[in-house]
């Protein structure tokens, strides 16, 4: 494993902000998630919030001494790099890019000059990074979208995109896992649910670290999916990443 | 048994918040003026965690169907249990039958009411703290009734303060961007006052801008007390219903008497940021 230069941050009185090298990528994401599995547990620590490059973490109390917990976390960060080559996990997200389910696809197929066949052979032949959570629960912040399907924002946001809405904007792809206003191109709808709030130890059943897939269906699956999810019979389709 | 007799102009019930799930992007609620919140909690041994009521600038009228003890605290509001004024701060007896009405805030913005035991009231993730999307309701409703808990009793410390709450200066230590600042940025953050314009739970807008800026970071970690500079020079604090991360500089971090301090403030109040050191 290469080790990263961490920077301290005194964040608050309870919190210190560790930031890795500026910039989003695969390695980093995975170093600073090797490193969060490492102090989850920690009976003293209240939250943990990791950003692109960062992760902030808050504890309990108040930092009595900023200079050791910073020790004290850089020596855990120094062991977690000895334990880190687990097999990485494709989890599969059935699409539906059926007119019915993208109200946008036309518009921005248009906008970026590609047929809607091309949007959807790019879109759903890469495998997305999930970084982290964020935006609202369950959204996924996924890394690896084709740069010829990037598209600047809509000026003005939808008031209301709704749930299980797969929306590209900027150089990001992602899915709206609960009805929200937003800026991006909704070029397709998936009928599983990616946040499950019956489920107190972990709302979501992708874990961050792990890659995404977006598979095209019809709208016949679409239904058939969408029948099993509300009779909470649907499973998960996952593959290991050979890479 | 409490029954809401009229919801108010914005009424929720809150805990000390969903914490651990930020993780997933869940937000994390719970008391805005955590201060008062344990201090209501705390006079009646209760634990700090226990859910109360969260009012909002003016109105609420509850109706009790059952004997309990309850105690209001945080801003001043014109409050009466059967016409007769109610003080902040101080265990209270009610009768079956009793209602208490909250008028409008003569100074501050929040007011907390605490029962003896607790409220019972759906629990999602761990918390009973409202917030849209998570629990059914986002807000009380009239008519909703809610039954008491018969949680055990805490001796846990709850801070005692008295005067703090109504004061302009706002705690904050330097955040991790505030170096993007120029000279005229600080001097006007050191001491200039400024205005308070929109604001709810998510976050408190002021009226005074600092300069206009294309400073944007990669989404990173923010908590509640964090401001943000937007690119057009305007200051967001972001409060317990904020999101988890954020693309905009954090310039300051409010410290935790501040973020109660700034929730009893409403739109038009004046504060201004005092610069104080960590460790």
């Amino acid at each position: 494993m290469k080790k990263f230069k961490i920077d301290f941050f005194h964040y608050s009185s309870s919190s210190i902000l560790l930031s890795w090298p500026n910039i989003i990528s695969v390695e980093i994401s995975n170093d600073i998630h090797n490193f969060i599995k490492h102090i989850r547990n920690e009976k003293n620590i209240l939250e943990i919030i990791k950003g692109y490059s960062s992760v902030l973490v808050q504890y309990r109390n108040d930092i009595a001494d900023f200079d050791l917990s910073c020790d004290s976390l850089n020596k855990t960060y120094n062991e977690s790099l000895k334990q880190n080559s687990e097999n990485k996990i494709i989890w599969e997200i059935p699409v539906c890019y059926e007119s019915d389910f993208a109200k946008d696809i036309k518009v921005y197929s248009e906008k970026v000059l590609l047929s809607r066949e091309q949007v959807i052979n790019l879109h759903s032949s890469n495998i997305y990074y999930l970084h982290m959570y964020g935006f609202i629960p369950g959204f996924m912040y996924l890394g690896g979208l084709n740069k010829k399907l990037s598209i600047t924002r809509k000026k003005i946001p939808d008031r209301k995109i709704l749930k299980g809405s797969v929306a590209i904007g900027g150089g990001q792809t992602g899915v709206y896992p609960a009805d929200s206003p937003g800026g991006w191109y909704v070029i397709g709808n998936t009928p599983i649910n990616l946040f499950n709030l019956n489920n107190n130890s972990s709302p979501v059943n992708i874990p961050v670290g792990d890659y995404v897939q977006f598979k095209s269906i019809s709208s016949v699956e679409y239904y058939d999916i969408k029948k099993k999810v509300e009779k909470d019979k649907y499973q998960f389709v996952k593959k290991y990443n050979h890479d | 048994m409490i029954e809401i007799l009229d919801k108010g102009y914005h009424i929720t019930i809150q805990d000390s918040g969903r914490n651990g799930y930020s993780a997933y992007g869940v937000t994390r609620s719970g008391f805005m003026d955590s201060i008062s919140a344990n201090k209501a909690n705390g006079l009646l041994s209760n634990s700090l965690n226990e859910a109360v009521f969260e009012i909002t600038m003016m109105g609420g009228k509850f109706r009790f169907h059952s004997d309990t003890s309850i105690c209001i605290s945080g801003g001043l509001f014109d409050v009466q249990l059967n016409n007769n004024v109610v003080k902040n701060n101080t265990k209270i007896q009610v009768l079956k039958n009793d209602i208490l009405s909250f008028g409008k805030a003569i100074e501050g913005y929040r007011i907390y009411l605490a029962i003896e035991g607790g409220i019972d009231s759906q629990k999602v993730l761990n918390s009973r703290s409202m917030y849209s999307s998570i629990t059914t309701d986002s807000v009380i409703k009239t008519g909703d009734r809610y039954n008491f808990l018969n949680n055990k009793k805490s001796k846990k410390n709850y801070l005692n303060h008295s005067g703090f709450l109504f004061v302009k200066n706002i705690n904050v230590s330097k955040g991790p961007e505030f170096k993007l600042l120029n000279s005229d940025d600080i001097f006007k953050l050191s001491n200039e006052l400024f205005t308070i314009s929109n604001n709810n739970r998510m976050g408190y807008f002021f009226n005074e801008d600092i300069c206009p800026n294309s400073f944007s970071i990669v989404s990173s970690p923010v908590i509640p007390g964090t401001v943000q500079l937007t690119p057009s020079g305007k200051l967001i604090v972001l409060m317990q219903d904020g999101q988890v991360t954020g693309g905009y500089p954090r310039i300051l971090q409010l410290d935790n008497l501040s973020i109660s301090v700034l929730s009893q403030k409403k739109q038009g109040d004046k504060i201004k940021f005092n610069f104080i050191n960590l460790s």
